[in-house]
């Protein structure tokens, strides 16, 4: 390398594609990147987060020293003695007076599997509570709780490499290019050797641009196209019956609804012609290898978990599932997120999907954890506030989340934690939360520490510490042993590979995965030995992880969501992201380039909407639901139709989930962040 | 001047420049697989060597992030890597280096902070035998072969190295080596040349067809990645990073939009089709391209040269 600086390989800590490159450290300074041509999902390729992800690492907003709030309600630097012996003494205190189920833990996908591992124990163990959880819940938790039922297995059936084989690609509810770029590139790669693409999304994303076929249909109305689909393919005998007959159950109660949604009937549901389902249906049925990519445009409604269970009802009839470049792809949002699911940071669930009331799974655990885990089911964090509002939860420990961003109906939420007797939050900027917090504990970021990452497509990869943190941060893992130990529990953990070890040891479809076998390239889970490569895709010919080894197939039906635009709220409200920003924009937007491409909010509204409000671009309009208002910029575009406006959640001069509507899907607690109803005013200058 | 050498000879040569106080880097392949520059005498010259994917020899001259200016103490900062003797560049880089010289050191203003990195520079390059991934550079006459922007040319000519002189310092180097055949040397060439594509360059001009436009702009996602790769570009942006003294100067991307920004939000080229046109004028119709296939290889969306050169000369 250059004279005075070296390379350290690492994986991306931004999506959830799992990209690789080297960071370039000077002066024990992170100063730039270069993409690595050898790694198979990246080959030399990044998005722009990616090219200059380094730069939040050094920013001087970095919480550096452990701090708890004074008498003044400020918070106050002391020691790490101090600030641990502070939060071990105040929960067990908490833990003596109302039990262990008084105390909620969030975990974080932007942290390793190693970090997560030690929260979970930490949880379940050492304090004996299951309320565990983190912000898969408001992505991808119906994905987990959906396919999970239909297959069996609630992550990504195939991988990115199959992606360039596919001869038909149907994305819906995924912005692929700016949100999983690198994933779009294996789409375009393989739209240059002629697959055909399908975007079904109610806006013109980029993608949308260059699809062969686009269907623009009402937010919230997926379940409707979908079964449009089932019946185009069953009626015009495009469905592979053999496959259905040898390795699926429950076709016929699924036809029986699925048959109602005639074309005509779906064109009334949803808006999309006709014609053009009935192109799409036929283009993806008669494909040899098809694959559907979906994200938060299908998980994130009151119906998450129907829309996922249709998906998987589409991709069952038509053979889909099973071969390679086929299958059912949740592109999983945040680096980690598959790792902590993995790591059952998510209430009712042991590492690696086992189930806690298993007795011989609880006692592995036992053995290795010294206790029994919670046999009973915690909150999703979606619940937690409701809980702590009926005086269930008193203390919570955040490790690197943003709820106070992140989540519905903000107001509630705020006014929940400040009626926390206890929150402590590990974080590596102040946020939001740490507002609210009685504790702020300085973590170290990406960049700073080892572990492991998981990506979407189930591939654990090493994660290197290039620099050292800055003052006194620490790892997230080393806090929570720390704490756990004044607890009384003690871990002994000393690195992160004797952490990784003992998570692979418990969790079978990790133990054939070692930092060794991982230090060049990553693997995919299910890898149950030493000697076995891993798994690129899942249910090979049509075998199932269900207990009786078929598909299930599971009846759904459109329902309206929960709040639908009328006369005093006209507008449909959805939510989503930008391509240079993330989440909460707690990272991003302290990155120059990053924010110089979106300095500022904004609602994207379609110009015959915004020609009768008489609003131009860059006018400010205010946005109000029934539950508050915030006011941004006008992006007058055709990327969303008529009747239709979309913002982003990035933003706290603007925080757009003040307005959307805490409804929870019932079965995986996701809340409804794509549809809300809303109305726009034109703030008017001078007023 | 025109020598012939030993491998042994060339490893001679790159001792004494070590001997003059240069680091030596060559190519090498990492544990990873991945091409990166190594400090020292390289055992064997690597034959499998495509290019660098990360334009390391740009990099030195013109890092993409460094520091200018003390703000504190109010004097500039020179960033430097010290005396550098870059050996295994390939002609596309080291015909780059010609061009960001013209802009950096013969232009409007000689640019001091690459001034002094340059002065401490010592480029050995090695001329192709084979076209690498997505690479024109013979039409953008940078390769295989350079014609400038090397101290030494190496030629691999039936067992030996033939060195062709760039610089006053190189022929000092090279001055006692047996002098080699000039004829040979062109005959080898030709040989080599034939290998490489050749396309109508009269016809890759700016302004850039509009289909082939609309064509590329839609399949930009605005990573940078043609630009944070690309050897002969040379704007940047300067700015004070919050919480720091020091004023840097970074590598800027003509496909973002917020380059194109002026005050209170209104852009020169608000469109993705009028950047995807400005880039195209600088690289095509300036001439700043040497054809080493790099955005290509980085594209996320298959927009970059290849793309256009498939677009604008079809089956050609």
């Amino acid at each position: 390398m250059l004279p005075g600086e070296r390379l350290v390989l690492t994986t991306c800590v931004w999506c959830g594609t799992g990209c690789q490159f080297y960071l370039r450290v000077r002066d024990n300074r992170l100063v730039g990147v270069v993409p690595s041509r050898s790694h198979p999902i990246s080959r030399g390729r990044l998005c722009l987060k990616g090219w200059k992800s380094f730069q939040f690492v050094h920013h001087p907003d970095r919480l550096k020293y452990p701090m708890i709030r004074n008498s003044k309600g400020q918070l106050e630097r002391v020691s790490w003695e101090e600030a641990l012996d502070y939060v071990a003494g105040r929960l067990m205190e908490i833990k003596r007076k109302y039990g262990p189920e008084a105390i909620a833990v969030f975990g974080s996908a932007k942290c390793t599997n190693e970090d997560n591992y030690v929260l979970v124990r930490f949880a379940r163990a050492t304090i004996g509570t299951d309320h565990v959880d983190h912000c898969a819940r408001l992505c991808h938790a119906s994905t987990v709780a959906g396919l999970a039922r239909s297959f069996g297995s609630g992550a990504m059936t195939n991988s990115i490499d199959e992606i360039e084989d596919a001869e038909v690609i149907l994305i819906t509810g995924s912005n692929t290019s700016e949100q999983h770029p690198v994933i779009a590139s294996h789409m375009m790669r393989a739209l240059n050797r002629g697959a055909r693409l399908i975007v079904v999304d109610p806006r013109r994303i980029p993608m949308a641009r260059i699809a062969h076929i686009h269907l623009s249909h009402r937010p919230g109305t997926d379940i409707a196209w979908i079964n449009g689909f089932i019946n185009v393919i069953v009626n015009e005998g495009l469905a592979d019956m053999d496959f259905v007959r040898n390795h699926t159950t429950g076709f016929e109660e699924m036809w029986e609804v699925a048959k109602e949604y005639t074309p005509d009937v779906v064109e009334s549901i949803t808006g999309i012609p006709k014609e053009d389902l009935i192109r799409a249906a036929r283009m993806y049925a008669s494909a040899e290898k098809a694959m559907i990519f979906y994200a938060m445009g299908i998980t994130q409604h009151v119906t998450g978990t129907h829309n996922v269970f249709a998906l998987a009802n589409l991709a069952m009839v038509t053979g889909h599932i099973g071969k390679p470049s086929t299958g059912v792809n949740p592109l999983r949002g945040q680096n980690n997120v598959q790792g902590a699911s993995d790591l059952a940071v998510v209430p009712g669930k042991l590492p690696g999907y086992q189930d806690p009331t298993d007795p011989e799974v609880r006692r592995k655990f036992a053995r290795v954890w010294g206790v029994e885990p919670p046999a009973w089911k915690g909150f999703a964090s979606t619940q937690v506030s409701d809980a702590i509002m009926d005086g269930t939860v008193k203390a919570v420990y955040i490790m690197g989340e943003n709820p106070v961003r992140s989540h519905p109906d903000i107001r509630h939420i705020e006014e929940a934690f400040e009626n926390l007797e206890f929150l402590v939050v590990q974080d590596i900027f102040p946020t939001e939360t740490t507002k609210f917090a009685h504790v702020v504990l300085p973590a170290t970021a990406w960049g700073e520490k080892d572990g492991t990452f998981t990506n979407t497509d189930r591939r654990v990869q090493r994660v290197r510490r290039a620099v050292a943190p800055p003052a006194e941060a620490r790892d997230d893992w080393w806090i929570i042993q720390e704490v756990a130990r004044r607890m009384g529990d003690d871990y002994g953990f000393e690195d992160p590979s004797q952490i990784f070890d003992e998570m692979a040891s418990l969790m079978p479809i990790y133990s054939g995965i070692s930092y060794d076998r991982i230090e060049r390239e990553g693997i995919p889970w299910p890898c149950p030995s030493p000697d076995h490569p891993g798994t690129p895709y899942l249910h090979r010919d049509g075998k199932f992880n269900t207990p009786d080894g078929r598909g299930r197939f599971f009846p759904v039906r459109h329902v309206d969501p929960p709040e639908l635009p009328d006369e005093e709220y006209p507008f449909y409200l959805t939510t989503g992201r930008v391509g240079v920003h993330w989440h909460t924009g707690s990272m991003s937007r302290r990155i120059h380039y990053l924010e110089r491409e979106v300095p500022e909010p904004f609602v994207e509204i379609n110009p015959e909407d915004a020609r009768t409000l008489g609003v131009r671009t860059g006018d400010r309009i205010r946005v109000c639901s029934r539950r508050g208002c915030v006011e941004a910029k006008a992006l007058v575009t055709d990327t969303v139709s008529r009747g239709v406006v979309f913002s982003t959640f990035h933003f706290e001069e603007a925080p757009i989930n003040l307005l959307t509507i805490n409804v929870l899907d019932p079965i995986a607690l996701i809340p409804e962040l794509k549809v809300s109803a809303v109305r726009i005013e034109k703030v008017e200058r001078n007023a | 001047m025109l020598k012939r050498l030993t491998w042994e000879q060339v490893r001679d040569v790159l001792r004494n420049l070590e001997g003059m106080g240069y680091t030596v880097l060559h190519p090498a392949k990492n544990e990873f697989g991945d091409w990166i520059p190594r400090q020292g005498i390289p055992e064997r010259w690597p034959e499998d060597f495509p290019n660098y994917l990360f334009p390391f020899l740009r990099e030195i001259v013109l890092p993409s992030t460094e520091p200018v200016f003390d703000t504190a103490d109010y004097r500039p900062i020179f960033h430097t890597y010290g005396k550098i003797a870059f050996f295994g560049a390939r002609p596309c880089d080291a015909t780059a280096l010609a061009y960001t010289d013209a802009f950096y050191l013969e232009r409007l203003f000689r640019d001091k902070h690459y001034e002094k990195r340059r002065k401490d520079l010592f480029v050995i390059s090695v001329a192709c035998t084979r076209p690498c991934e997505n690479s024109f550079c013979r039409t953008m006459g940078a390769g295989p072969f350079a014609g400038k922007g090397f101290d030494i040319q190496l030629y691999p000519v039936e067992g030996l190295w033939y060195a062709e002189a760039g610089s006053d310092a190189a022929r000092e180097l090279l001055r006692d080596y047996p002098d080699a055949d000039a004829g040979r040397l062109e005959e080898w060439r030709k040989k080599v040349l034939e290998r490489f594509p050749l396309y109508d360059r009269t016809k890759l001009r700016y302004p850039v067809p509009s289909p082939v436009r609309d064509f590329l702009s839609d399949r930009c996602f605005s990573c940078g990645g043609c630009i944070w790769l690309c050897p002969t570009c040379t704007c940047y942006n300067e700015r004070q990073p919050a919480g720091l003294n020091v004023v840097v100067r970074e590598q800027d991307a003509c496909l973002l939009s917020g380059y194109h920004r002026l005050a209170k939000g209104a852009s020169l080229r608000p469109t993705m089709k009028e950047m995807m046109g400005f880039r195209y004028e600088c690289k095509l119709g300036i001439g700043f391209c040497t054809g080493c296939g790099r955005c290509s290889t980085t594209c996320i969306g298959y927009a970059a040269m290849d793309a256009y050169l498939e677009k604008t000369l079809g089956g050609e």
